[in-house]
């Protein structure tokens, strides 16, 4: 008995700090985490009433409105559709203006969107390769006659060689759905 | 019984008894606020995911987000878009006369240029390797060992990473 008693302010301890490291602490830690997850939404609904607010706000906004109205032409640099024949139409223009022969190329649409601002819809990229046999009297033309089409189009990828040979990578642009 | 009662030290041990039963309750405490913000997490999430899903309904069919989407979308794209004009132009305008470059290759998502090119002579290729070196616009990337070709010129290629201040006009 006498030895009980002696080690009970020891066997007292050791129950505070198993209860402190076993019970108390995973409960705080817990506790963190779900007050940081609570944060987390909390944010979250800010911004998505902030975007409700948003789009509200655009509805109504006079300059958004004008911009509804001239859709016409915004249609024609990014459409919402991927309008491929469009894109076609634009690659014989741009051949015969500057004496090409245009022999037709391969349209991939790529899966993933592309996204120049995460509070709107993002755009999807129509990338097709072309061929055509430039030199230094038609380089320039050619080029820019993609630069100053009415449908935005983006050399990505360009080679040139001493044969004349050229080839490109570019990409033409709608508006994802998603 | 009391004999037990009477030998057991209080005065010691009582501290240590209170400190327990204050780690008891702060647990009970800790178990009822966690299960109240469980509660609350939860509501949240569905709240959110209804908002979440109706805006997102709404945006997609919402004629003048989609507009206000295309013209921010326009506005992205150009402000990225690099004119391959500009870039031959002024790699042009950059090289020297001596340089005889028999191909060149952009890649814009890299902002690369790749050229493979000869000179005439051994004197030109180290000057000519000093010159770039020394643009502030090009860094030079990437090279491969210039040889002597059967036309008596020294043939190399370079690929140039182009520098943001090379589009500067």
């Amino acid at each position: 008995m006498s030895i009980f008693l002696k080690l009970l302010p020891v066997i007292l301890i050791s129950i505070i700090f198993y209860i402190l490291m076993y019970s108390l602490y995973p409960k705080y830690q817990n506790l963190i985490s779900l007050t940081k997850k609570l944060n987390e939404l909390q944010n979250k609904e800010r911004e998505l009433n902030a975007l409700e607010k948003l789009v509200q706000n655009l509805s109504q906004n006079p300059n958004v409105q004008q911009l509804v109205s001239n859709r016409e032409i915004l249609d024609l640099w990014l459409p919402q559709k991927p309008k491929i024949e469009n894109i076609l139409a634009s690659l014989v223009g741009i051949y015969q203006i500057n004496n090409l022969v245009f022999k037709g190329t391969n349209f991939d649409i790529l899966e993933e969107p592309k996204s120049y601002n995460p509070d709107i819809l993002p755009v999807k990229i129509i990338r097709f390769p072309l061929e055509a046999e430039l030199d230094n009297s038609n380089m320039i033309s050619f080029i820019d006659s993609f630069e100053k089409n009415v449908r935005i189009m983006v050399i990505k990828k360009f080679k040139i060689s001493s044969d004349k040979k050229s080839n490109f990578e570019v990409e033409a642009y709608y508006l994802s759905e998603k | 019984m009391e004999s037990l009662r009477s030998l057991i030290p209080w005065g010691l041990v009582l501290p240590f008894l209170i400190i327990i039963f204050i780690e008891i309750g702060i647990g009970r405490f800790l178990d009822f606020y966690s299960e109240r913000l469980n509660q609350q997490i939860s509501n949240l999430e569905n709240l959110l995911e209804q908002k979440e899903k109706s805006l997102k309904g709404n945006l997609e069919v919402n004629e003048a987000f989609r507009v206000f989407s295309q013209a921010l979308n326009i506005v992205g794209v150009l402000k990225e878009r690099r004119s391959l004009s500009f870039i031959i132009n002024k790699f042009n305008q950059i090289m020297p006369k001596f340089l005889i470059i028999k191909s060149f290759a952009y890649d814009g998502e890299k902002q690369e240029v790749k050229i493979e090119a000869s000179v005439s002579n051994w004197q030109d290729y180290l000057r000519f390797h000093k010159y770039v070196t020394d643009l502030p616009y090009l860094e030079l990337k990437d090279l491969t060992a210039p040889k002597l070709g059967e036309n008596n010129l020294i043939d190399f290629s370079m690929v140039f990473l182009l520098k943001p201040n090379f589009y500067q006009q």
